[in-house]
């Protein structure tokens, strides 16, 4: 997975909307959404759902409390000093889209990806599972539903 | 007593005048209710571990590997759960 990759890209985005450090240059998130209809689509859902926060089920508090100490203890950040990056990168993701949104030429495909080795859809898994499931993952965004599926009860027999 | 009283009721319609030119058209406001309940139904159509992969990432800004502590899986189901959820997401919600 290179940087910039569909995959790296949502991986990161909600991080990247939600202030977090995602682990990609944030520059490098803006390029692949001024080239990307796919990732940008993405994008703008995330907008959308962060436009109506819903709420977690009630008592996953403490559980998502201590999930973000444990991060804080780890040596990292806790959530506190992101709050000020927040608005900058959400900023960027919607300036981003903002100048995205004139019109594609039609029938013309989105930039190439950089790193077009993969088959669009990757073979799954062998029958050892492990090595398979981890290439699978690698991809997630070139899966369909069923083989997501799939993966999932691999993951959680 | 008189000039105060009309006074106030000046100062009473420049701000009504002000809620109205400020508050959203009702077309828009319509427009932001519709999507509220959009992205309520959109997650409530999804299963339990996707919707919750998805609002711990989306709204709580967590790592996969938070999202697996918190909804009691692995990294790399906390994953595939974000990923589904999302897959399915962009078709209800584009």
């Amino acid at each position: 997975m290179s940087v910039g990759s569909c995959e790296s890209v949502r991986d990161a985005l909600p991080l990247v909307l939600a202030g977090r450090p995602a682990g990609v240059p944030a520059g490098a998130v803006e390029a692949h959404l001024a080239a990307c209809d796919e990732c940008r689509a993405e994008a703008r859902v995330l907008e959308l759902l962060r436009r109506h926060p819903m709420g977690v089920p009630a008592g996953l508090e403490r559980r998502i409390a201590g999930a973000v100490r444990q991060r804080a203890g780890r040596g990292g950040t806790g959530v506190r000093p992101y709050a000020l990056a927040a608005g900058v990168a959400a900023a960027f993701v919607a300036g981003a889209l903002l100048l995205r949104e004139r019109p594609e030429r039609a029938g013309e495909p989105a930039a190439a990806e950089p790193d077009a080795g993969p088959p669009a859809v990757p073979a799954l898994w062998p029958a050892d599972g492990t090595t398979g499931a981890s290439a699978a993952l690698a991809r997630l965004d070139e899966l369909s539903v069923e083989q997501l599926e799939s993966l999932l009860a691999e993951l959680e027999p | 007593m008189a000039r105060r009283r009309i006074r106030r009721r000046e100062v009473g319609l420049e701000a009504a005048a002000h809620v109205a030119a400020e508050g959203p058209d009702p077309a828009v406001r319509a427009g932001l209710l519709a999507d509220a309940d959009r992205v309520r139904e959109a997650l409530a159509r999804l299963p339990e571990k996707q919707r919750l992969a998805v609002t711990l990432r989306v709204y709580q800004g967590l790592s996969y590997k938070e999202v697996g502590a918190v909804a009691g899986c692995s990294e790399g189901a906390a994953r595939v759960h974000y990923h589904f959820a999302m897959k399915r997401l962009r078709e209800w919600l584009q």
